[in-house]
């Protein structure tokens, strides 16, 4: 009888054991599968490039909150639309530079498309390819405003007074002509959109999403504790997996 | 012919320059005070893809400008040495850098590139196979990089130079 009792006791260990073993084991399967994946993904994201390559998911980069700080500047050059948002520059929404300080003139000449900061000028294909980036030491001065002039030669106004290129901008003379800064415009609906969408991607490259997938920071404060949560789950499923596995041999 | 070119590859970035030479009183010192007017090299086909070997990258702009008198050559150029373009100016001719100096400095270390030291190692020597210089500089600790983007530079010049040698016939 009371060996009956002690089998009877043991079965429903063991059965108890089995029981959350499984239970534990289905809770924590999902979360063992996200951090085994992003875990593998993040172990050769060099091979895989995740840092170089950015997260479109319009999801993702409102959940991260990746929105500019600013709406871009728009002006009209030709029949197209240059922009410029936290220092990168687009020609009807698609990227043309990066880490270029604010427009003070856009225009085309020479069928180039031709920006100016403080202290640079860039020369585009209408392609997007750059041409020749001029730096200020090659500049007559601080740039102030530029556009074409009415000879069809560029014209800068600068700190040093007004210049005017030769067709090539490769040198500049003084001249009476003058030239105002030419205001912003707003920006179409269409290009509004493509740059955000360049923006937002450029902001985000997928192994910083993995990198939070796998701690759980993704889902924010709490996610670390819930990743927390699936290593203990792995560690009492070892647990409970050795425990069966000796009982069972005992049988 | 003598042949003294700009060409601009880097991004502009907002950092603390420091200046050593203007472009004007390099080129001015290059040609002896007599500066001939620029002129433009277009920069596509096999031309660009040897630069952007050289250089390890494809961001490499389509128009060289470039100054030339005799069979002297002197190219301003610019590359990145670890975060931000560095300017430097190469005089090249019969196809050896004559001269070299660095014009802009934006990094915050390895600025001793800028000593005669380091420059003066770049005279003499010429282009060799596999896009290398016959006479190597020697590294300067803490200056790796830049010391890189000044030998990819040199390179460039001589390339160029050889270039529109070819184009002049």
């Amino acid at each position: 009888m009371a060996r009956g009792k002690q089998r009877k006791k043991v079965f429903s260990t063991n059965r108890y054991a089995y029981v959350w073993h499984k239970r534990i084991g289905l809770v924590a399967s999902f979360l063992v599968v996200v951090l085994s994946l992003s875990g593998v993904a993040l172990m050769h994201s060099d091979q895989l490039l995740l840092d170089q390559h950015n997260m479109k998911n319009r999801w993702v980069l409102d959940w991260y909150g990746l929105d500019p700080e600013s709406d871009p500047l728009t002006y009209r050059v030709g029949t197209g639309w240059i922009s410029w948002l936290e220092g990168s520059l687009y020609f009807n929404g698609n990227l043309l530079a990066e880490n270029v300080a604010e427009p003070r003139g856009t225009t085309i000449h020479n069928n180039l498309i031709i920006v100016a900061n403080a202290s640079d000028l860039y020369l585009f294909t209408k392609n997007g390819e750059l041409v020749e980036h001029i730096r200020g030491l090659e500049l007559p001065g601080e740039i102030l405003a530029m556009d074409t002039g009415p000879n069809g030669h560029l014209l800068a106004l600068t700190s040093e007074g007004s210049f005017q290129s030769d067709f090539e901008i490769l040198n500049w003379y003084p001249t009476e002509l003058t030239v105002e800064p030419a205001p912003p415009r707003p920006t179409p609906a269409d290009i509004e959109e493509a740059i955000l969408d360049n923006y937002r991607g450029h902001g985000l490259p997928w192994s910083r999403v993995l990198l939070d997938v796998h701690t759980g920071r993704i889902l924010g404060n709490w996610g670390p504790y819930l990743m927390d949560a699936a290593a203990l789950c792995l560690l009492i499923l070892a647990g409970s997996g050795i425990y069966n596995w000796i009982r069972n041999r005992r049988k | 012919m003598c042949v003294v070119g700009a060409l601009v590859f880097a991004p502009c970035v907002a950092v603390a320059e420091q200046i050593f030479l203007t472009p004007r009183d390099f080129l001015s010192e290059a040609f002896e005070g007599e500066v001939p007017k620029a002129q433009t090299l277009w920069v596509r086909g096999k031309v660009k893809a040897d630069i952007s070997d050289i250089l390890g990258r494809k961001s490499v702009g389509l128009r060289i400008r470039y100054w030339g008198r005799g069979d002297r050559t002197a190219w301003i150029l610019e590359d990145i040495g670890k975060y931000h373009p560095i300017t430097a100016g190469f005089v090249v001719q019969s196809d050896k850098v004559r001269r070299v100096s660095v014009l802009v400095y934006r990094e915050s270390i390895g600025w001793e590139i800028k000593y005669p030291f380091f420059t003066d190692q770049f005279v003499g020597t010429s282009l060799s196979n596999g896009w290398r210089l016959s006479n190597p500089p020697d590294n300067i600790s803490g200056a790796t990089l830049s010391t890189d983007a000044m030998t990819r530079m040199a390179i460039v010049a001589l390339y160029l130079h050889r270039h529109t040698r070819k184009l002049d016939g």
